[in-house]
């Protein structure tokens, strides 16, 4: 069927229906994820094909689910959790950080945790600040861990079916804004390996290296900036551990500039590991500027629409900081 | 409590002896690694499980290597229970390649996967919400195997322990709940910790089957994890049971022990599981020291082994962090 | 006999003081009996008798520092006895202490520099005893280095460049205190290496007889850029007037600190302001007159032309201008103009009256609309206001200008006023 278009959260419907189909091992778990759908509608009508001993309704009970992955994982089953929120995903943190991610190589290379974790993050739903996290980076932070954020309805299917076969476990964070996105979504069953970086549009003036939602952020400042003479090169990382950086390291190389955009607040965010591995490679001998990031505010998600639309990068100020960096401001 | 054993009929007397035997390897492999610790062969911390023996081999004596365990930071002696190999367990202890984890884990992350044996673990509580994950995996794949997941009286106080127990009730999971009551979580007494009578009421709290038990009894343990596996294996979920015991050695090598008196160790040590288990067997003076010295005989040579071995190649350090 | 050690209490314990001994030699323990008290980096522990006997042999006293794993004592059996060679003795604690001392004094040398010091020192190759050290006991710190560096030694001020730029720097082996910047605040970009590249290829080519394909720098593919455009984009028009120059030469002999160059564009400049559509910026649709004249002196170097441009030239006087031009044509062959002198001229000005050119004509640089191009002086019989031939001194200009903006007649009167000015500096006093 060509030019079939899915939205985002059809997509990721539709990679986690083709792996359950496929694949008698996987299974579903989260809270409200059976006849309610998930928060989000990821899982709607997956009960109804499956059943609920696929598609399992938990309590409240985030620990509880990040180790129900863990152990069913490591004794041979496929588990896809969903967290409602990105938010609640720090009631898990101690089943992730120091059990699934560890558990291979504190048991000397034996145990396998082919687990997946799905969150929605990010903010602009006015659900204030503990329904708006960007924690990514902090399971960047955790060898064992793998991070993927996708940017689009195409990339949510392939990365989530590629998500799903890997043997470690996996975060997969989407982003609420994006589930009623579109893009053309084939309806075979494909894979896009993990730590593969993409490059989403070719410019010659600035690397910009955004993630998730920025992605599109990104695009639309692309083309108003093509308007005026400028031309960006976007890249999205879509893996963001185990990274990919060999394009982004030769795109900086090309352009001399780089600037990241991610919504998570800068201190401490993946901007700052991104900047820190090209300063680090061959690119540097040709900067031709400071590199910059562009990044949430260090606050926390504001509830008011003014303050929270301030709060993280929008189209405008991807424009207004790539036409400064381009133009020699800094 | 008596000093008197439960009658269990189903055991052999060979099967007996070999019970005693574990028990008195346990102790010696944790006499040894105190000696090692002290003498600055082994680093890290360590934490040892004298006079807990009885619920160790009580326990695992129930189960099978196609059964699951889940292990504390305290778990040397579930760990030789289950029938690892004391060699590579203290060639891991000593951090050499040829230990269990290839050096990467130590006393507190022993496992031996291919036995089932999914690892003693760092974290007060944290294979609680893994074991959930593994009944539910049993579960799905329709075997009869069961999971048994050890923790401490201090775990049973965190949240995990909840949404655990929880879950394995409503999911009606093959779960044999193990709390080793050992009295103190690090300092903190039971008595100061709790407010009921014992852990095992909180079963009611899930609706799931509880019982308290002699954990110095080893027999009484293997009587009630084998029910409790019965009742897994047929449906009826999982099990808590609280197993009596006593830590006679500090939390660690660094705890002065300010909380409890010398009396006080001195009076669970008169109730000791391994002489309480070898009066029970009325074997003779020169019977027991035979098999007490097999168990010294076989952690001598699990020192040697470890000792010998070579250590992890610094080249290797990345291995085993992604599959 | 069981030997007592000092056990290791902790994770990172290294040793631990003997705070008191529990018991004495000769004293029966139990297994487990607390014997000594020591004190660690935490706390305060008992050292536990590992078996039951007679305590024996104490090794170490209250006060002394003791490493995890020693032997601290001995327990003995009923009826044991302590080998000799066991018991402490004098001669022993002395060589312990001496061994302390040692330690302490340890290598003078190594003593005196912290290691980044020492690291400077030689990577600078700086005798250490000229330094005098600023930490404990005269220990010559990092700091101490550094001041020492900068009263020996000529330091070098610190250059703004890209890390790009300063890669092209080593490869070209270019010193990039020679090299003016265009980035912001004056940084040095790549690109402004790129341009001084060019400038060392051409001039010092290398000795060959087959014709060399010299490729294009960055600096001769903007001019020839520029120029094309401007060609193909700017209808010009040409206006060649002769210019009486004998007042302005006169001018120029009579005052020091002056020249010729200077006063023509001084007298262009004020001409310039009364012919605001010929000082004129043409911006795709829109034209933007200037109050003020920044006058382009179109500088000839080895590998192309440069433009610089001189400021607020109305607003100068004559010495300030012929120094400005000096200061900028010098500058300008050496490489190192500023940022803002490269671009924002309003009107561009060419003089190659020095090769003995008569008449020639320029090409506009946009968004200028005009460029004035000056022949050299001639001596030339020309017929005074009688038609008598008299010598005089003379010199054909030529201004271009966009005929999009500025009309023939427009032209025709800046030169016709030119003239006069030129004939008759002294107008512009007027």
């Amino acid at each position: 069927m060509p030019n079939r278009e899915l939205t985002y959260v059809e997509a990721i419907r539709e990679a986690l229906q083709q792996a359950m189909a496929d694949d008698e091992r996987v299974f579903l778990i989260g809270e409200d994820i059976g006849v309610y759908g998930g928060a989000f509608g990821a899982t709607a009508g997956l009960v109804d094909q499956f059943g609920e001993d696929r598609v399992i309704d938990t309590p409240i009970s985030e620990a509880g689910i990040a180790g129900a992955c863990v152990g069913s994982a490591v004794t041979g089953m496929r588990p896809v959790g969903e967290i409602q929120f990105m938010d609640f995903v720090t009631i898990s943190m101690e089943q992730l950080v120091l059990q699934a991610a560890k558990m291979r190589f504190m048991f000397g290379g034996k145990a396998t945790v082919p687990m997946v974790l799905r969150m929605p993050g990010g903010s602009g739903t006015g659900a204030a600040a503990q329904h708006s996290e960007s924690l990514e980076n902090w399971f960047v932070h955790v060898p064992g861990l793998k991070v993927v954020m996708p940017s689009n309805a195409y990339d949510a299917k392939g990365l989530l079916l590629a998500a799903i076969e890997d043997p470690n476990p996996v975060i997969f964070v989407e982003h609420k804004l994006l589930y009623k996105t579109k893009a053309q979504v084939p309806e075979e069953k494909y894979t896009i390996p993990l730590t593969q970086t993409k490059i989403v549009r070719e410019g010659t003036d600035l690397t910009l290296v955004a993630t998730s939602i920025m992605v599109q952020r990104a695009v639309e400042a692309a083309k108003v900036l093509s308007e005026q003479g400028i031309e960006i090169e976007i890249i999205d990382p879509r893996t963001l551990n185990p990274l990919d950086e060999q394009p982004i390291v030769e795109s900086v190389i090309k352009t001399g500039k780089m600037l990241v955009v991610h919504e998570a607040v800068k201190t401490g965010g993946f901007g700052g590991e991104l900047v820190s591995r090209i300063a680090e490679s061959s690119a540097f001998d040709y900067l031709e500027a400071p590199i910059r990031r562009l990044a949430g505010l260090d606050i926390p998600i504001p509830y008011n629409r003014v303050l929270e639309y301030h709060t993280v990068p929008q189209v405008e100020s991807i424009i207004e900081e790539a036409k400064k960096m381009v133009e020699g401001a800094y | 409590m008596s000093n008197t054993l439960s009658e269990v009929m189903e055991l052999t007397r060979e099967q007996l002896k070999e019970m005693l035997l574990q028990m008195m390897t346990i102790r010696a492999f944790e006499n040894k690694a105190q000696d090692l610790y002290s003498l600055g062969k082994v680093h890290g911390t360590m934490h040892l499980s004298i006079g807990q023996e009885g619920t160790a081999v009580g326990a695992s004596t129930a189960l099978t290597n196609n059964d699951y365990l889940l292990n504390t930071h305290r778990g040397h002696g579930h760990c030789l229970a289950w029938g690892s190999d004391p060699n590579r367990m203290m060639a891991e202890f000593m951090g050499k390649e040829t230990g269990y984890c290839r050096g990467r884990g130590g006393s507190m992350h022993i496992a031996d996967v291919d036995s089932n044996n999914l690892g003693a673990n760092g974290i007060v509580a944290g294979g609680l919400p893994i074991s959930v994950g593994v009944g539910l995996s049993i579960k799905m794949r329709q075997t009869d195997q069961v999971v048994m997941a050890v923790f401490g009286d201090g775990a049973a106080n965190e949240g995990a322990f909840h949404e655990s127990l929880n879950m394995a009730s409503i999911w009606n999971l093959p779960i044999v709940y193990l709390c080793e009551n050992n009295q103190y979580a690090m300092s903190m007494s039971v008595k100061r910790a709790f407010n009921i009578e014992c852990i095992s009421l909180r079963a009611q709290a899930y609706n799931i089957a509880g019982q308290t038990v002699d954990g110095n009894d080893v027999l009484s343990v293997y009587e009630a994890v084998r029910k409790a596996k019965a009742r897994a294996q047929a449906g009826e979920g999982p099990t808590l049971i609280e197993c009596l015991t006593y830590r006679w050695k500090g939390h660690s090598k660094s705890d002065r022990q300010l909380y409890r008196t010398r009396d006080e160790v001195k009076d669970w040590q008169k109730r000791d599981p391994i002489v309480r288990f070898a009066n029970y067997l009325q074997l003779s003076e020169e019977a027991i020291a035979e098999v007490q010295k097999e168990a010294d005989r076989l952690i001598e040579t699990a020192v040697s082994f470890a000792e010998s071995s070579p250590e992890p190649s610094v080249d290797t350090i990345m291995e085993g962090v992604y599959a | 006999m069981k030997e007592v050690i000092l056990p290791k209490f902790g994770f990172t314990l290294e040793e631990s003081t003997i705070v008191e001994w529990l018991v004495s030699e000769g004293d029966s323990v139990e297994e487990g009996d607390p014997i000594v008290e020591v004190s660690t980096d935490k706390t305060n522990m008992e050292v536990e008798a590992p078996v039951s006997g007679i305590v024996a042999g104490i090794q170490f006293g209250q006060g002394d520092v003791v490493p995890v794993t020693q032997i601290i004592a001995y327990i003995l059996a009923p009826g044991e006895r302590l080998p000799e060679q066991l018991k402490p003795t004098s001669a022993k604690a002395q060589t312990q202490s001496q061994g302390a001392s040692n330690q302490v004094t340890g290598n003078p040398l190594e003593q005196s520099m912290t290691p980044v010091a020492a690291r400077m020192v030689a990577e600078k190759g700086v005798s250490p005893s000229a330094i005098s050290g600023s930490g404990q006991r005269g220990k010559i710190v990092k700091s101490d280095v550094v001041a020492f560096l900068a009263e020996t030694t000529s330091v070098n001020p610190k250059v703004r460049a890209t890390p790009a730029a300063r890669r092209l720097a080593r490869e070209m082996g270019i010193d990039l205190a020679t090299i003016v910047g265009s980035g912001a605040n004056g940084r040095i970009q790549a690109t402004d290496l790129e341009m001084n590249q060019h400038r060392q290829v051409v001039r010092d080519p290398e000795p060959t007889d087959k014709p060399q394909a010299i490729p294009l720098s960055n600096m001769r593919r903007a001019i020839a850029n520029n120029l094309q455009s401007s060609w193909q984009q700017a209808p010009h028009i040409m206006f060649s007037a002769e210019m009486e120059m004998t007042a302005v030469l006169a001018f120029v002999a009579e005052y020091d600190g002056v020249n010729l160059t200077a006063v023509l564009t001084k007298i262009v400049a004020w001409t310039l302001t009364k012919h605001p559509a010929v000082n004129a910026h043409l911006i795709e649709n829109d034209i933007f007159l200037h109050d003020d004249v920044h006058i382009g002196m179109a500088v000839a170097l080895d590998e192309g032309l440069i433009v610089p441009v001189l400021r607020s030239v109305n607003q100068m006087g004559i010495q300030a201008l012929t120094q400005a031009i000096k200061d900028i044509a010098s500058r300008a062959r050496e490489g190192r103009l500023r940022a803002n002198e490269m671009g924002g001229a309003t009107f561009s000005i060419s003089n190659l009256g020095m090769y003995g050119i008569d008449h020639f004509t320029a090409i506009i640089n946009p968004p200028e609309v005009g460029i004035l191009a000056i022949g050299g002086v001639r001596r030339e019989f020309r017929p005074n206001d009688d038609g008598t031939p008299v010598l005089k001194s003379v010199a054909t200009m030529t201004l271009s200008v966009d005929h999009r903006v500025v009309d023939g007649a427009v032209a025709a009167q800046f030169m016709a006023d030119l003239r006069k000015v030129i004939a008759h500096p002294a107008r512009m006093l007027l």
